[in-house]
């Protein structure tokens, strides 16, 4: 304090004495030139000198008087001047500065310590700050370090494109999808674009311009191919974040990915579904399948075409619904099917839906009769849990009904002569019956023994005609009246009777038949004739061309003879295996007869009409296809075509 | 023709089985023979027969289960022994028989004296 005193005290004397020094020499010189000017002593040559002598002494007092005021105001300002300098260079020096030192001044000296103490502030704040930034410089090159790993292990390219700036990033794996050279990573502001080829509209970068424009698709697919040619398939995704006035993107960030595997493995996947519906669409199997919660999730037409139910009506519907959807549509009234069909048969859904785990079968009503066997069969797909195949086996139905029916048809025709056969050999056993009844009951062996032979051939031979059509069948051209007239000459005419009346009016025809086949239906035919005609009446057989409703030339054969006739009714069953008009009369025989000739007729895309009256007779006509034509004026024969 | 001899009437379209079943029968009881099912029950009301051996298939309007309907549903013929005698030898032909009263089924083939002894024991007994 004491030293800021005398400081002070050295200013102000300092001050006041060249101010009072500055005073006298001012007064001084006024006082003279106040007395010269009132003596008027002065000559005109003197005044001149006298002013210039007043303006030199007026600057010496003026220089008299700046001086101090020099002195002071260097005094004061130079600790301001380095107030200044400390200030400019808190501001631009990062590093710790140390403190200025404290003005003499008194004025001055809390101005300065409030300076030191706010730099010692500034400098420890600007010291922290620094320790901050380089933590987060550092965390930041840290994670930008972890993001490019990522950038680079996700396999993917990356671009962040500053439109307005033409600033773009790109990463390693973007130019090599891009198919663009990796000097675009050191400068991809200049080549980014420029190594994009003007010409190329449908390659990846045409797809990321294009994406650029307003209300574009934020994602795009595209398939284009490597310097070697191998096709690839790319996947654009690209997000705006900023847009210009107009609406266009200034900014853009996006990735890019490589999806050829997957574009591969869908292709694979839909040429495989694509060859599943073909192979299940050609299939006469109907297939419905059932989605993990058991609703239906896929419905073949194999299956519209047997149910008539289309697929839209049973999509998503649960498998309980769909079962009674299909009774509903195609089940009039649910009926168990003939013990001939073998498998269960269940006749309402419920019970169907709890017991369908083996060969279940159906009887569809609508649209058509059918008998659809059902199977279910798991999956261990997650998306299809069960599948249900419905087989339309009407036919194997009909066959195995039909056959069932025959072999019980069969089996009766033999059981009745085999009846006789037995009963009267274990009545012989017996020694009582004398010579004429032991005769009788032999006789009624043989005959029932032959009539069971004959049984058993035709039905060999009916078995032969339909197992054996391939095998056994040769047509040859044959010429028709020779063939009957040999027929004729062979068979075992009854002792009565005469032998039937052959006519031709075409002449001589020929037929393409197998030979021994129609032979056993035009024997059976006149057999008839002969055996259901009276001991006096006659048979006739004419030989004609006639035209079929498709218009090929056939060759008839009819037997005409006068005996007891048929009604409509039993004429319309006279081909049913077993079937006999009359079975109450003697006449011997089996039922099979008619229905080996239609067999044999059918055969040969032939046919069988009857026409018959009762009490009057019958006419039986067999149709052949006709091959030659001997014309009737001895014009040479003529093919049939 | 009265007789003391049970009558048993036989009825079949075949005339070797009448014949068989005829003969076998013959020397214990009064046999009368039928053709066809309206025959049969002729027969069955005109000579009230003790048992009748029925064929089930044959010709005509009525089979041999219609002529079986008849005799059972009727008071005055249900009391008629019926045996079936017939070729068809299913399970279920058999047990339709029976639940329509038949009193036996024999399946061609059968044994005559089988069938006289059934006869024998349900009419002398």
């Amino acid at each position: 304090m004491k030293r800021l005193a005398c400081n002070r005290f050295s200013l102000h004397f300092q001050f006041t004495v060249a101010l009072a020094g500055a005073c006298v020499l001012g007064a001084l010189s006024v006082v003279f030139v106040i007395e010269l000017m009132q003596t008027q002593a002065l000559t005109t040559e003197v005044t001149p000198h006298l002013t210039d002598a007043m303006l030199l002494t007026l600057c010496v007092l003026l220089c008299l008087s700046v001086w101090p005021a020099h002195l002071v105001v260097q005094h004061l300002l130079a600790p301001l001047i380095r107030l200044g300098q400390a200030a400019s260079d808190l501001e631009t020096n990062a590093q710790q500065t140390a403190p200025i030192p404290v003005s003499t001044l008194p004025e001055l000296v809390v101005l300065f310590q409030a300076f030191n103490a706010l730099q010692h502030c500034i400098t420890g704040l600007r010291s922290a700050q620094d320790d901050v930034v380089a933590a987060r410089t550092q965390t930041l090159a840290h994670n930008e370090t972890r993001l490019n790993h990522v950038l680079n292990a996700s396999n993917e390219g990356f671009w962040d494109w500053d439109w307005s700036t033409h600033q773009v990033y790109v990463n390693r794996r973007c130019c090599q999808l891009l198919g663009l050279p990796e000097s675009v990573l050191s400068y991809p502001s200049e080549t980014f674009i420029e190594s994009w080829s003007p010409q190329d509209q449908t390659g990846p970068q045409a797809a990321i311009l294009a994406c650029l424009e307003p209300d574009a698709p934020t994602h795009r697919e595209l398939q284009t191919h490597k310097p070697d040619g191998t096709p690839i398939w790319l996947i654009v995704h690209q997000s705006v974040v900023e847009r210009q006035d107009d609406g266009r993107a200034s900014r853009v960030i996006g990735c890019i990915s490589d999806i050829t595997d997957r574009r591969l493995a869908q292709q694979a996947l839909q040429d495989r579904t694509t060859e599943l519906n073909t192979i299940l669409d050609l299939s006469p199997d109907g297939f419905v399948a059932l989605d993990s919660a058991n609703h239906v999730r896929y419905v073949s037409m194999a299956f519209t075409r047997i149910t008539g139910l289309d697929a839209s009506l049973l999509q998503t519907l649960d498998e309980a619904d769909f079962w009674r959807c299909l009774y509903h549509n195609c089940v009039s009234d649910p009926q168990p099917l003939s013990s001939a069909d073998q498998g269960t048969v269940i006749g309402a859904a419920p019970q169907l839906m709890d017991t369908l785990c083996t060969r279940t079968l159906i009887n569809l009503t609508y649209p058509v009769r059918r008998v659809v066997e059902v199977t279910r069969r798991g999956s261990p797909a997650d998306a299809v849990s069960q599948i249900l195949c419905f087989r339309d086996v009407t036919h194997e139905a009909d066959v195995a009904r039909l056959k069932t029916e025959f072999l019980s048809t069969a089996a009766y025709e033999l059981r009745t002569p085999l009846a006789s056969i037995y009963g009267f050999a274990e009545i012989l056993l017996n020694p009582d019956h004398n010579d004429p009844t032991r005769h009788e009951f032999v006789e009624i062996i043989h005959r029932q023994s032959h009539l069971m032979s004959q049984l058993l051939d035709e039905l060999l031979n009916l078995s032969s005609i339909e197992a054996r059509i391939a095998v056994d069948f040769h047509p040859v051209n044959t010429p028709v009246q020779a063939l009957v007239e040999n027929i004729v000459s062979t068979m075992n005419l009854p002792p009565t009777r005469s032998a039937p009346v052959i006519s031709s009016p075409h002449g001589e025809l020929s037929m393409h038949v197998d030979v021994n086949k129609a032979r056993q239906a035009i024997l059976n035919v006149l057999s008839n004739a002969y055996k259901y005609s009276s001991e006096g009446g006659e048979v006739h057989i004419v030989i004609d061309l006639v035209d079929a409703p498709s218009g090929v030339a056939m060759v008839s054969i009819s037997v005409t003879d006068t005996g007891i006739g048929m009604t409509p009714g039993q004429s319309s069953q006279i081909f049913d295996r077993f079937y006999r008009a009359n079975r109450t009369s003697k006449i011997p025989g089996s039922g099979l007869g008619m229905s080996l000739v239609k067999e044999i007729a059918d055969l040969h895309g032939g046919n069988v009409t009857v026409d018959s009256v009762p009490g009057k007779g019958t006419r039986i006509a067999l149709l052949f296809p006709c091959s030659f034509v001997q014309q009737a004026d001895g014009l040479p024969a003529q093919p049939i075509h | 023709m009265s007789t003391s001899l049970p009558t048993v009437l036989i009825v079949d379209d075949h005339t070797d089985i009448r014949r068989l079943l005829s003969i076998t029968l013959g020397r214990e009881f009064h046999v009368i023979e039928a053709e066809d099912g309206q025959s049969a029950l002729v027969a069955v009301r005109t000579h009230h027969p003790r048992a009748v051996l029925l064929d089930v298939m044959m010709p005509g309007q009525m089979d041999g289960m219609q002529v079986l309907d008849a005799i059972k549903s009727s008071p005055d013929t249900c009391n008629i022994l019926v045996a079936m005698i017939t070729a068809r030898g299913q399970d279920a032909d058999h047990e339709d028989a029976r639940q329509r009263g038949a009193d036996a089924y024999f399946i061609k083939p059968f044994s005559p004296a089988g069938v006289a002894a059934w006869v024998r024991s349900r009419l002398l007994v």
